[in-house]
């Protein structure tokens, strides 16, 4: 198997993430729920992968990092947490469902304002035109650090001086980013990143969270056990149990910790540039197969993400010829990304992505080159 | 009964892991424990120090920058240390 769908999730992680599991299997009590040696075990596994976090991410500390079973979960505390009736949000066409459904759902539960700034073909975002998006009842922008369908970078710095120009908060969708494209989110003025932890941080599905910054408080989206305050009917507020009602996937979360622990040691550039240099081999090499078209900007500006299409042909054919001939395996179809693939004129026909990983080779690039070009002569 | 012990009392899990991280770090004797239901603390979590390590503690809590903690509260041990030993 050849496996180029890192953008959905990266199969093969490093083996101290594996370890860190099986090992957190055996031994872990409920973090935060105890005072003997396996709960504290997992509280201060937690606690590690927190302050790891923050160090990778650039939060104010591990105190602001509260856990999450994904991304989408982040950033459905977040915008429910946040936003109110009288409320408008912007928002652009390169968000994932995990970002437009939570706003739809607002729009239509508390007639909160919601604008989606276009894209251009290229995957390109004009930032006069998401300038002139605001309002003065905007409250928050939330943005895609990095398209999931192209892989288009987003300068997210220059997003936020605008969102706070007029008084807004800023929410980073960084599921694409976070462990293979730098993010400092005091330097970029980020006020919130959500991840997630089974992509390019090399973690186990079911992990993810959301960084904060020191003066935004969220409201939770659930409540109950936090192990602190008993007494109280209220649920604590405290950052970062306050968001992380329930026990925590302790389990998962070591694993998680062991990834991050993976992308410091390694280095989150290093993986970039390994990724991009697989991104730009595949998207040269595109150019030699007849009908082969390509989506988004520059693969200097992109994560290591190349979506194509082959002529007419069905996105679903390809990528299931891919699959059932060659062992390759990619994403079709439309990627949860609805407005992006309106931006591309792809809304029929889908694409088919590949997402290349760190574990992945130049060997691998050329042979799913190869197996592109006998299914563009067949069609032919 | 002893002698006493001193509860460091934190507002949260996460705080006291700071807390005892950074504790450690300076080389201060420190253990976790489970609060005292006789304390109107926050979290369920604090940190024991004897009285002999605790002059050190304190320095460290005034460092700045240093995690912070909600109060240093000092108790009579309810346990006799040397129970159940003889001669």
């Amino acid at each position: 198997m050849i496996y180029f769908d890192n953008a959905a999730t990266t199969m093969v992680k490093p083996p101290q993430v594996v370890q860190a599991v099986t090992d957190a299997l055996t031994s872990f009590g409920g973090a935060g729920r105890g005072v003997h040696s396996a709960s504290l075990g997992a509280g201060m596994a937690v606690y590690e992968c927190r302050d790891k976090l923050a160090r990778l991410l650039g939060a104010p500390d591990a105190s602001r990092v509260s856990f999450t079973s994904n991304a989408t979960e982040a950033l459905n505390i977040v915008l429910r947490g946040l936003v109110k009736g009288s409320d408008h949000v912007v928002t652009t066409w390169a968000s994932h469902n995990s970002v437009l459904r939570p706003l739809y759902h607002l729009n239509m539960e508390t007639g909160c304002g919601v604008t989606a700034v276009k894209v251009g073909r290229d995957g390109s975002l004009d930032l006069g035109e998401f300038e002139r998006a605001f309002e003065s009842r905007t409250k928050l922008c939330v943005v895609t650090h990095a398209s999931n369908l192209t892989g288009d970078i987003y300068d997210v710095a220059a997003l936020a001086e605008i969102a706070h120009a007029y008084g807004a908060r800023i929410i980073v969708d960084a599921a694409q980013t976070a462990g293979c494209e730098p993010i400092d989110m005091q330097a970029m003025g980020l006020d919130c990143v959500c991840f997630t932890g089974h992509k390019g941080l090399m973690g186990p599905q079911g992990t993810g969270g959301l960084a904060l910054a020191r003066d935004l408080e969220v409201a939770p989206l659930k409540v109950g056990g936090t192990g602190t305050h008993s007494f109280d009917l209220i649920h604590p507020p405290a950052m970062p149990e306050g968001l992380e009602a329930g026990t925590l996937n302790g389990h998962g979360i070591a694993g998680l910790s062991a990834g991050v622990s993976f992308v410091e040691e390694v280095g989150v550039q290093a993986i970039r540039d390994h990724e991009r240099m697989l991104a730009q081999r595949f998207a040269d090499g595109l150019e030699c197969i007849p009908g082969a078209v390509h989506y988004g900007g520059a693969i200097a500006n992109r994560t290591g993400v190349v979506a194509i299409n082959i002529a007419g042909l069905d996105s679903g054919t390809a990528a299931d010829a891919l699959a059932s001939e060659y062992g390759i395996c990619t994403r079709a179809g439309a990627h949860c990304a609805p407005l992006m693939h309106r931006a591309l004129g792809t809304v029929e026909q889908g694409a088919v992505r590949f997402s290349f990983g760190w574990y992945n080779t130049v060997e691998e690039v050329d042979q799913a080159l190869q197996a592109l070009a006998r299914i563009a002569a067949a069609r032919r | 009964m002893a002698g006493t012990s001193f509860y460091i009392l934190v507002e949260s899990s996460t705080a006291g892991m700071a807390l005892y991280t950074a504790l450690r770090a300076q080389g201060c004797k420190v253990r976790i424990s489970p609060v005292p239901r006789g304390l109107q603390a926050c979290c369920g979590v604090s940190l024991l120090v004897n009285p002999e390590d605790m002059p050190a503690v304190r320095a460290a809590l005034e460092l700045p920058g240093f995690p912070p903690h909600e109060g240093v509260v000092e108790l009579e041990n309810q346990i006799d240390p040397t129970r159940d030993r003889y001669c």
